[in-house]
């Protein structure tokens, strides 16, 4: 009971926090760091060096030294211009994102993050999740890092806040800043190897009665468009012409048995998450031999058919977004 | 987080540890230093052989021998050494498992208090100094973990950097911020008292004589005294059992109780100087003063015989202001007492002195030229003034006067007294100090412990307390000059203490240098270890006073050199970063030639049309192309920046002349 209470507090609090934090740091996608969005505070080290520096002065005052006195001052006066130059190392750098690799579940995403500074900088450290990157040191002109994410779903994957850390150059202070970059990648399912269906699976269901149907006929006329020159005269639509319509080709689609087709229904026997991972698989085939081919997704949807990196990749994403 | 380097972390900390270990080790025992060494071995074998970490029981076994060591000194060196060596020892044992990030803050922490001890002993400009660089190799040893992949030379550049940039913050809060009283109470180290001690025996000045140590510094307000006027009165001795003198007024006794005062008649008036004395700590209670002395500043009364004493031994070092009247007569209305206390005399021995005495007495009715006349004796008669006489046995006195007649000035002030007591005329012995060093760097007097003196006090009805020094009448060079000279050349002076600087000083550079490093150490001790509440409202008074014009000169001269250097980096940094100054002027040649340049075009992409200009042209272009890739995209040292910036305007230069040939073909 008590333990659910101090839960639910923790997960208002926490709530709060980033409200306060969304509040005080927007997500954009650069961060410029000054006094705004940047924390600092002793480090535990610090402050372990701090109450020594108090327990010299007590021995100072004791023994009435004025030499032990002006240690424990010289020692204060340290830790201010620490603590300046701690803040100074964070001011001013510009941190943004340049772009991520094209990414499939079980592989590590690629992040890269650009820092721009007019000075050098001593080391960072970068926390996300459980990564953890150290940068030594960032010279003038600049510098990339990245952040591997290992994402463990497909759709989108969205880039918490994460921190980047400094406790340089004396370890004495801890200088933090919580950034979010507002970024949203779109992970891919995992691909998933199934060579016996290289060659199709062919369609399903209502779409393909209707293409039955108009394979049926005697040609695969799909629709009319306006005459150019060039046009084979076999194909001119000559009624539409008679109806005083204008020159116009019938023109016609490719027969559908000569293209590739891959349905998620007939594939989901598998599983849905399987079977959404082996299309994924086909799909890359497709990409790699520039094959054409249609995708039927699962409300009998189908896409193409077409070939290209581009199509592909709009296949990919429909495949990453399918409902879990 | 972090795991350091360990060795190269070391490489820092153990000098640092070193200075401090060593200071423990002198002013404790060298057990201290020895434990450390041990352990420092023991790492280094461990860093050598690349073993892990010792085994937690190895660790235990350490802090159980440490504890056992600690348990047998403060057993036999008392309280303070067992905490100090503690300490040491944690350091020493910390080493030993340093490992992870977290032992480094451990193991400096544990530094920061050695050597806040290290500065509680030991004052001296020169130990500060030492201090401040273990302090700021520890510093070295912080930055070195966090910025691994930098140099030794520029860590050392930002730990100087850091600290001398928050020295002035420290001095401030330092000169600003209000001294607390001492909270509860410490121990205190046991030291050994210094300087003139409650005793006088025979041969006890001239043992002080030997030391070149400091006892006090004084600095006079207005126009000092001269040489032979500086009688700093200490202790008055005013019995004598026959081989010692000791004084009447022992300090458990009230020092002046209100008899006492009303048997003495003397006024503030007349004459007098002004001036500070800043006393060196001699773990004893009386302080120093020339005659009729009155003492501000600190808590401290004055005994019926006009010494001065402090409320509490001197234990570390002490500033007080003086006001001497120093032609104010000292009359005292003689009563029982004090006839009891200024003819005694041993109740037997030397018998031959005694006689004379009596003699002198039937002679010379008017004490004045009885003193007078025993003066003279010593003028005249083969007297020797010489650190080590010979010793002397039973009758002392009667040895010296008749026999030996070689002695320190506590030979000739207790039979100067001696005689006078057994004439009938109230004598005591006075112990001080006579004389001191002029500096004239710092403009004030070091008295040193050989500057130690022992001189004669009569009674006369009409003068009251009277000063002779029979050292005056053997050696008067001791009086008008120092004791080097008084003891010529036999080298009799600081015998012991061969590398004593003041013994060269008839060389000039050597005198000029220590008379230098004297004064550094007198201000040191005078505006940091002795800066307090009275010092400061003296500074701000002092702030007024200050030579303004002198501190203007200092200015101009620091802005001088501030903006020489900011000229000088701004050249280097022009000369460095604008390559693109000599690019914009060879555009601008090409420009004239003819050469268009569209907006976004790159270097390289011009080639061509250079190409159709000239071959020269063309060749010349395609180095500055390279130079600019080299600037951009490698990260060189400003040396080799500053080259390719030499280059670049080299090639510029051949460029308009390719362009004017260029133009005349």
């Amino acid at each position: 009971m008590v333990k659910k209470k101090a839960s639910k507090v923790k997960a208002q609090y926490k709530k709060l926090h980033n409200a306060w934090l969304d509040k005080r740091i927007p997500a954009a996608n650069q961060i410029s760091f000054d006094l705004k969005n940047v924390f600092i505070l002793p480090s535990r080290s610090g402050g372990a060096i701090l109450a020594i520096t108090f327990a010299i002065y007590i021995l100072g005052t004791n023994y009435a030294s004025n030499l032990v006195l002006l240690l424990t001052y010289w020692l204060a006066a340290l830790m201010i211009v620490a603590m300046h130059w701690s803040f100074y190392n964070f001011y001013g750098l510009k941190l943004a994102y340049t772009n991520s690799s094209e990414v499939f579940v079980g592989e590590p995403l690629k992040l890269t993050f650009k820092a721009m500074t007019q000075r050098d900088r001593w080391q960072f450290h970068v926390t996300h999740l459980k990564g953890d990157v150290t940068w030594e040191e960032i010279n003038k002109e600049h510098a990339l890092f990245n952040i591997d994410l290992y994402p463990q779903q497909r759709g989108e994957f969205k880039l918490d806040r994460f921190r980047i850390e400094s406790s340089a150059p004396l370890g004495l202070f801890k200088v933090w800043s919580l950034v979010d970059f507002d970024l949203t990648v779109l992970v891919y399912p995992e691909p998933m190897p199934c060579p016996q269906y290289l060659h199709g699976t062919g369609l399903q269901g209502d779409g393909l009665g209707k293409k039955g149907q108009n394979k049926a006929s005697a040609d695969d006329f799909s629709e009319l468009k306006s005459y150019q020159k060039g046009d084979s005269l076999k194909h001119v639509a000559w009624k539409q012409l008679a109806q005083g319509k204008g020159w116009l080709t019938k023109s016609f689609s490719e027969p559908y048995e000569s293209t590739l087709c891959f349905s998620y229904g007939l594939l989901s026997h598998h599983g849905h998450e399987q079977a959404i991972s082996q299309l994924t698989w086909l799909v890359l085939q497709m990409r790699q031999t520039n094959k054409k081919f249609a995708l039927q997704l699962m409300n009998n949807q189908v896409l193409g058919p077409d070939k290209g990196d581009e199509f592909c990749r709009a296949c990919l994403s429909k495949l990453a977004s399918m409902p879990k | 987080m972090i795991t350091p380097n360990v060795s190269q972390c070391l490489r820092w900390l153990v000098p640092a540890q070193l200075i401090v270990q060593m200071y423990q080790a002198i002013e404790h025992t060298w057990i201290i230093l020895a434990f450390y060494l041990v352990c420092l071995c023991l790492k280094w074998n461990q860093l050598q052989s690349g073993q892990k970490a010792f085994k937690r029981l190895y660790r235990i076994l350490g802090l159980v021998i440490a504890l056992v060591i600690v348990a047998g000194l403060g057993q036999s060196y008392g309280y303070l050494t067992a905490v100090i060596s503690l300490l040491a020892f944690t350091q020493s044992l910390k080493l030993l498992e340093f490992e992870s990030y977290r032992d480094l803050f451990g193991i400096t922490c544990v530094q920061l208090f050695l050597i806040a001890a290290g500065l509680l002993l030991h004052v001296e400009l020169i130990h500060a100094v030492v201090l401040t660089i273990s302090l700021l190799l520890s510093v070295i040893a912080l930055l070195q973990v966090q910025l691994v992949k930098l140099k030794a030379k520029k860590l050392s550049i930002y730990a100087s950097k850091l600290m001398l940039l928050s020295l002035p913050l420290a001095l401030l809060l330092f000169f600003a911020m209000p001294r607390l009283p001492p909270l509860w109470q410490m121990p205190k180290s046991q030291n050994a008292q210094t300087g003139l001690s409650e005793t006088m025996k025979f041969g006890d000045i001239a043992n002080l004589s030997r030391s070149n140590k400091l006892a006090f510094r004084a600095t006079f307000d207005n126009l000092p005294p001269e040489q032979k006027d500086l009688y700093w009165r200490v202790l008055v001795h005013d019995i004598y059992d026959g081989t010692e003198w000791r004084s009447s007024l022992t300090l458990k006794k009230k020092p002046l109780s209100a008899y006492l005062m009303s048997r003495l008649s003397w006024q503030e008036q007349g004459a007098y100087w002004d001036y500070a004395i800043l006393a060196e700590p001699s773990y004893q209670p009386w302080m120093f003063a020339l005659d009729i002395a009155k003492v501000s500043g600190i808590k401290a009364k004055m005994a019926a015989d006009f010494t001065w004493y402090a409320d509490k031994p001197i234990n570390q070092a002490l500033e007080y202001r003086v006001r001497s009247y120093y032609e104010a007569p000292v009359q005292q209305r003689p009563d029982n007492w004090f006839y009891q206390i200024n003819l005694q005399l041993p109740e037997q021995g030397n018998e031959k002195t005694r006689q004379w005495a009596q003699q002198l007495k039937t002679q010379f009715t008017e004490p004045e030229l009885l003193i007078e006349h025993v003066l003279e004796q010593f003028a005249e008669q083969a007297y020797y003034y010489t650190l080590s006489p010979p010793r002397l046995l039973d009758d002392q006195i009667d040895e010296f006067l008749f026999k030996t007649k070689q002695g320190f000035c506590a030979h000739y002030a207790s039979s100067f007294v001696f005689v006078m007591r057994a004439a009938g005329i109230p004598a005591r012995v006075v112990a001080g100090y006579q004389g001191g060093e002029w500096n004239p760097k710092g403009e004030y007097f070091s008295v040193y412990q050989y500057d130690a003196h022992a001189w004669a006090e009569v009674y006369l009805p009409e003068q009251g307390w009277v000063r002779f020094d029979p050292t005056a009448y053997v050696a008067p060079e001791r009086i008008e000059q120092d004791l080097s000279s008084a003891l010529g050349d036999e080298e009799e002076f600081l015998a012991n203490n061969r590398f004593a600087l003041v013994k060269y000083k008839d060389n000039w550079l050597v005198n000029e240098v220590r008379l230098g490093f004297a004064n550094i150490n007198y201000q040191w001790s005078k505006w940091i270890v002795n800066y307090n509440q009275n010092s400061r409202s003296d500074f701000w008074k002092d702030l007024l006073r200050f030579d303004w014009w002198k501190l203007l000169k200092w200015l101009s001269l620091a802005i001088f050199v501030f903006f020489s250097y900011l000229i000088y980096r701004g050249l280097k940094h022009s000369q460095r970063a604008d390559i693109n100054k000599p690019y914009q002027q060879a555009l601008s040649i090409l420009a004239a030639s003819g050469v268009k340049r569209e907006p976004g075009m790159t270097a390289r992409e011009l080639l061509p049309q250079l190409k159709a200009l000239s071959d020269e042209s063309h060749t010349v272009w395609l180095k500055i192309c390279q130079l600019i890739d080299r600037h951009e995209y490698q990260t060189e040292s400003s040396k080799i920046q500053r080259k390719i910036y030499s280059h670049m305007t080299k090639q510029v230069q051949e460029l308009r002349e390719a362009c004017k040939n260029g133009r005349k073909d």
